[in-house]
């Protein structure tokens, strides 16, 4: 009764430091286009796209503990979904919802190694998810155009033309924010639960009533889901889809994210989309400090970028392995676990 | 088989909840269970004791679903037991706590608990996403019953907004009892609920059985080799020793017993290995 009422005690340390963070990023959020340029509106845009993948990815791996280096084919299935029906003057409503409901049915299929294998073996049977992906979008000419890829033509909603930077930004923003909203709502109720109780341990869920063959799937087929509006998203702003965009090195980038913002939080996700979006950015820039002309250097930059997640992943391990979501936590709020 | 001989009371099948007949589980070469028939009766506190190894746990296992026997029949409430998959066994009314507490770390204790009731819950993903109108609604009901009968009951509401890490082991072993309870079990399966606690923690966690069964009617088959806690809260008493049931009875019945005072080398009020 009186314990119910959360108000009667308030919460110290990072309960009451999540929203005072929510509330400024909103602020930020909406008035970003109007403070900078095209460059940073445009960088804010896959920023919030990256939000709705890596959500996404954080409920399968980081929630439901199903570790999936297949993510990126998600997002492509979401992407050549999307291509397909725009170009064929399909509504852009219907495009982003069959790209959802694609990707999650794919999902379904490449969870159901899940249901037997953990670990490191599922993550290696993702790959093959992944490599799979880009034999079809590569081979079947017919459909995808081959390596050659697809042309989007411009999203419209209503005779309202998704055409400047601006625009797009802001077709994005109610995804990733609905896609947050949508994400910490699933932890508020039996369905993110059985996610973290399968996690941890199955065989209690299991007793407890928790379908684990099904909410393994399910795991696997929201992130998924998450994963093909993105993805559609993806298509309708870079109007290109091509197969070298989801490759298994977007997924790591993708697990990264995870990895360094913080498994199992949507703050986590949040940061980590942000950090690794502008990270091959901060790549250049400081690159560009050191030696005048970047062009001749492309190549090592790559390499360098790969190089800085696989570093990423193993520092936050051992450094924090809630991520920043943990680090921040530490400087900001000592006191949370008295109470 | 309805009556259990021994009580002077007869009883009949009706009476017994839980039917296990003639149960044979076998790991390769190792018999776990050979040959065991017993019963629960409605609203009583039925325990199973015997030395390390004897197959309690297992036996548990068979009833909640992780182990397919080799032979026999488990019926609950009339029921075939063994057709169903373990998670359907939960809204079956069937409730059960472990050897190793399994409570679920990056949880809350009051989310640990909200997980008894999983089954009984409806919200499927687009209403848990939404979070509005019934999934909102189902629940605030349920955290309100929580904290009204559950938190109190099992003293547990400084702890309620706690993650599980940390908590001391008495405590943790009462959160797996409130998730067990949540849902309001006809049968509640408890493996081992007094090992690695000191006599206070004993004491209160028996009382704490005792308290469920009288205000809630529930039926309790409880697992544990120490005989002493025990006398004084089983009702009927099932002795197992490398698998195979040695006695039965009433705890003083049990206690007297040469067998199982043989099981247990001879220190019948002693704790067992
Ligand atoms: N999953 C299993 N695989 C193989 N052997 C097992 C398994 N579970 C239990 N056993 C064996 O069955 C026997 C009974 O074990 P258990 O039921 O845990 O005993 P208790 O709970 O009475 O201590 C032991 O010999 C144990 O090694
Ligand atoms: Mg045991």
């Amino acid at each position: 009764m009186s314990a119910a009422t959360e108000s009667a005690m308030p919460k110290p340390g990072p309960a009451m430091f999540k929203p005072a963070i929510y509330a400024a990023l909103g602020i930020l959020v909406i008035a970003w286009p109007s403070i900078g340029n095209d460059y940073l509106t445009y960088m804010a845009t896959l920023i919030l796209i990256n939000v709705i993948a890596v959500v996404g990815l954080n409920i399968t791996v980081g929630y439901a503990g199903l570790l999936s280096l297949g993510h990126a084919a998600f997002l492509g299935v979401g992407a050549y979904t999307a291509a397909l029906l725009l170009i064929a003057g399909v509504p852009l409503p219907l495009t982003i919802a069959a790209a959802a409901v694609t990707s999650f049915c794919f999902g379904i299929l490449f969870g159901l190694p899940a249901v037997r294998i953990k670990g490191v073996h599922l993550a290696i049977s993702t790959l093959a998810l992944q490599f799979g992906f880009f034999f079809v979008a590569q081979r079947w000419v017919a459909v995808t155009n081959g390596d050659n890829g697809l042309q989007t033509p411009q999203a419209s909603l209503f005779g309202f033309v998704f055409n400047t930077d601006e625009r797009l930004y802001f077709l994005v923003l109610p995804f990733a924010v609905l896609a947050c909203v949508a994400g910490s709502n699933l932890f508020k109720t039996r369905v993110g639960r059985a996610f973290v109780a399968v996690r941890e341990r199955d065989y209690a869920a299991e007793v407890l009533g928790v379908n684990v063959i099904w909410t393994k799937l399910l795991a696997f087929a929201v992130g998924a889901a998450y994963a093909g509006i993105a993805g559609a998203l993806l298509a309708i702003f870079l109007r290109l889809v091509n197969p070298d965009q989801f490759l298994v090195s977007v997924s790591v980038f993708y697990l990264t994210a995870v990895l360094v913002g913080g498994r199992g939080s949507m703050l986590g996700s949040i940061l980590g989309a942000v950090f690794m979006t502008l990270l091959p950015e901060m790549l250049r820039v400081g690159a560009s400090a050191i030696v005048s002309d970047v062009s001749g250097y492309v190549g090592f930059l790559a390499t360098a970028r790969e190089f800085l997640f696989g570093a990423l992943i193993v520092i936050f391990l051992h450094v924090d392995p809630r991520g920043l979501v943990g680090i921040i936590g530490k400087l900001g709020g000592r006191i949370e676990f008295r109470g | 088989m309805g009556s259990r001989g021994g009580t002077g009371v007869e009883m009949t099948a009706k009476d017994d909840i839980l039917t296990v007949e003639e149960l044979t589980l076998r790991f390769g070469g190792i018999t776990a269970i050979s040959q065991v028939s017993l019963q629960a009766r409605r609203g009583r506190i039925t325990a199973i004791i015997g030395p390390n190894g004897a197959g309690k746990t297992s036996l548990l296992n068979v009833i909640s679903g992780f182990y397919r026997p080799q032979a026999g029949r488990v019926r609950f409430m009339g029921e075939d037991l063994l057709g169903k998959p373990a998670h359907a066994r939960a809204r079956m009314g069937i409730a059960r706590s472990f050897q190793n507490i399994a409570l679920f770390r990056g949880l809350t204790v009051l989310e640990n608990i909200k997980l008894g009731a999983h089954s009984q819950l409806k919200a499927g993903i687009f209403a848990a996403s939404a979070y509005w109108g019934p999934a909102k609604r189902e629940e605030e009901k349920l955290t309100r019953w929580i904290d009204e009968k559950v938190i109190d009951f099992l003293r547990l509401k400084h702890v309620r907004d706690r993650e599980i890490v940390g908590l001391p082991f008495g405590t943790q072993k009462q959160i797996e009892l409130a998730r067990s309870l949540v849902t309001q079990p006809s049968l509640l399966l408890l493996d081992e609920p007094f090992a690695g606690m000191n006599a206070t923690e004993k004491a209160a966690m028996a009382e704490d059985i005792r308290r469920t069964v009288d205000s809630l009617g529930t039926t309790v088959v409880l697992i544990d080799h120490d005989m002493k806690t025990l006398m004084a809260l089983a009702e009927y008493v099932y002795v197992l020793n490398f698998g195979k049931l040695i006695a039965q009875g009433t705890p003083a019945e049990v206690q007297a017993n040469p067998m199982v005072i043989e099981a247990y080398i001879g220190a019948p009020l002693e704790e067992a290995s």
